[in-house]
């Protein structure tokens, strides 16, 4: 095989034409507001990003191993509305309800992995079933009232800068790292990777599957739940709707990051490149001041748009690929 | 006796399901027992019933229509408003344009999974999140105005010899999918295709047409649903459809029908259907709060799942 170029290594990995898109959505969105590149909505943007890349990762970890989480948004708004409500009501000091929510969310998706790994129903369904588990117990906590009274630097935390960055930013790229490395690196992300690929091959070659289902569902349960105390950081206000609309970007991330639905490769960059599409998409949208009652409308069409153009690229790489193994 | 259990198995389950949940209730309602409740509850049930044929239909494909809620919220809002505008005309296509919209948007949902050949789950939420969003700027934010028209309410509330207008349709809708399943080459083909997409391919069906009608028969069937809902309340407001999606495919699920595709029966999704409205009608009957009522909504599905997995293994 021939040495490759860095230019020919950089245009062959499956992000770079994802990375391309955002920046020439960059590009466009600062020649023609100049605000985009103002240290405030730059601020604005990465407060709106550092959530829902966590949320994209807690998804696209089952998606890892070929199956989905509905239950993300609930996981999420309920570990949020407990983080909350430990805080206010209990008085209990941050990293105290911060470890109890983590706790939260990781039996919420060891609950969601047990049932799907003995009872072998598929996860769309159980965790379609135990999302209204969830909601009903965030629901039990607030009677839909948030918690107002969040502490001091829990809202410092929420809104401090570093330069154009949220500070909140450091949660997600803490997240990210570790996951990237935990799926390259340890036998038990490569495992996860294994029985996405090939359950039957990877239970044949002495993994046991319902153990990695389990601490893949727990992964994302854990992640769902630091997205939600999260939010509740960004937001100042233990909200009880936090969670509410996480589905469909949840999986429009990693699909546009080029994930494959049947598992066996998570795509770390292109993850992340993916939320940063969808939280650009909903900046140009107020940036450029169009009515908010739009904005579902649009982000719905865009993201089929992005996912769309991605799919179409990866059939055409795909063509090329066989037809240059079909050369050699 | 064995024989009949097992080739009946699929409705079994939640029809035992059913008697239960009667039976319990009427330990403390004696009006449990009584012909106008229970037909009042086939009256509601017919609604779920003719939305969760639909999802039927897409979920024996392998496949999913998560564009329920606002394909239905959409026939509805569009539906009452054209019923109420005083224009004659208007007011005679009210229902087509409710339902034809309906089939709209299930064409649009194939064209992406069968020629774009994106997943399901993510071009159907998003097809749902733009219909949402059109909603929206369509009526401001608000509840939108329109009344369901003369015909809707009769189909939604009146009866016929003391059954239900709206079971009687049910009757009749189901009874249309069941002779599309058992008896054309699409009903086949649906099934062939669940079980694998590519070895029906290479036999010759045209996938792209049944995945395209599947889902067009699903979009219709929410909006059948959503006229029904409309007429039920006399009027259509914002997010009605989102209490359909979860139990729509819970019934079909409860029912023995593969989430995977290619197994199912309707007669399972019927009692799925019954089993899921009853579950409801008790939870609320019992005046349990609404938090408890949620967590024991997903837990007994969760244990239906359980029964109805065990049966099959």
């Amino acid at each position: 095989m021939k040495k490759q170029s860095l230019t020919q290594r950089f245009l062959a990995a499956e992000w770079s034409s994802l990375l391309i898109v955002a920046l020439i959505m960059m590009a466009i969105m600062t020649i023609i507001t100049p605000r985009f590149l103002n240290f405030d909505n730059q601020a604005i943007l990465t407060r709106s990003l550092a959530p829902l890349l966590i949320v994209a990762f807690a998804q696209a970890i089952v998606i890892g191993i070929g199956q989905m989480n509905l239950a993300v948004g609930a996981i999420g708004g309920m570990v949020a509305v407990f983080f909350g409500g430990m805080m206010e009501v209990w008085g209990l000091p941050i990293p105290v309800a911060i470890g109890i929510g983590l706790l939260c969310g990781l039996a919420a998706g060891v609950l969601n992995g047990a049932v799907i790994a003995y009872s072998g129903i598929n996860g769309f369904i159980v965790t379609l079933a135990t999302l209204s588990i969830f909601k009903g117990l965030n629901l039990g906590v607030t009677k839909s009232i948030p918690f107002y009274e969040m502490p001091q630097a829990l809202q410092w935390f929420g809104e401090a800068r570093v330069g154009p960055f949220a500070m909140i930013l450091i949660v997600p790229v803490i997240c990210v790292v570790a996951l990237a490395w935990f799926l390259k690196y340890s036998l038990a992300g490569r495992q996860i990777l294994a029985v996405g690929g090939n359950a039957h091959a990877a239970g044949l070659a002495g993994i046991s599957v319902n153990r990695v289902t389990i601490m893949a569902h727990a992964i994302s349960g854990a992640l769902a739940g630091i997205a939600g105390m999260l939010s509740v950081a960004r937001l100042g206000v233990g909200q009880p709707t936090i969670g509410g609309d996480w589905l469909l970007a949840s999986f429009a991330a990693p699909v546009i990051g080029g994930a494959i639905l049947l598992g066996g490769h998570i795509p770390v960059i292109g993850t992340i490149l993916g939320v940063l599409v969808i939280i650009l998409i909903e900046n140009l949208l107020v940036l450029y001041g169009v009515d908010p009652q739009y904005n579902e409308f649009f982000v719905g069409a865009l993201i089929l748009l992005a996912v769309g153009f991605n799919h179409w690229r990866s059939l055409r790489a795909e063509a090329a690929y066989k037809l240059q193994e079909g050369q050699a | 006796m064995m024989g009949f259990a097992k080739r009946h198995a699929d409705p079994l389950i939640p029809l035992i399901g059913c008697v239960l949940l009667i039976g319990f209730g009427a330990l403390f309602f004696p009006k449990f027992l009584t012909a106008t409740y229970l037909l009042q509850q086939v009256q509601i049930a017919a609604f779920l019933g003719v939305i969760a044929t639909g999802a039927m239909v897409v979920i024996l494909l392998g496949q999913i229509d998560l564009s329920i809620p606002w394909t239905l919220g959409g026939a509805a809002i569009i539906s009452t408003a054209m019923a109420a505008s005083g224009h004659t005309a208007l007011e005679v296509l009210a229902i087509p344009a409710g339902l034809g919209f309906g089939l709209l948007v299930g064409v649009i949902n194939g064209v992406g999974v069968a020629v774009f050949r994106i997943p399901a789950m993510v071009w159907t939420l998003s097809v749902n999140a733009m219909l949402l969003g059109l909603a929206v700027i369509n009526t401001g934010g608000f509840n939108p105005k329109g009344e369901a028209s003369g015909l809707m309410i009769a189909v939604a509330t009146k009866t016929t010899l003391g059954i239900p207008n709206a079971a009687l349709l049910w009757l009749a809708y189901g009874a249309g999918v069941l002779w599309l399943f058992r008896r054309t080459t699409f009903g086949r083909a649906l099934f062939a295709i669940g079980n694998s997409e590519k070895a029906s391919f290479l036999s010759g069906v045209n996938t792209t047409r049944v995945i395209f009608a599947a889902f067009a028969l699903a979009g219709f069937s929410s909006a059948l649903g959503g006229l029904l809902l409309a007429g039920y309340a006399n009027q259509a407001y914002q997010s009605m459809g989102d209490p359909y999606l979860l139990p729509a495919i819970a019934a079909v699920v409860i029912g023995g029908t593969s989430i995977l595709g290619g197994r199912g029966s309707y007669a399972g999704t019927v009692a799925g259907t019954l089993f899921v409205t009853l579950l409801t009608s008790v939870l609320s009957v019992f005046q349990i709060d609404p938090a408890w009522r949620q967590i024991l909504f997903g837990a007994i599905i969760v244990a239906m799942l359980l029964t109805q997995r065990r049966r099959i293994m």
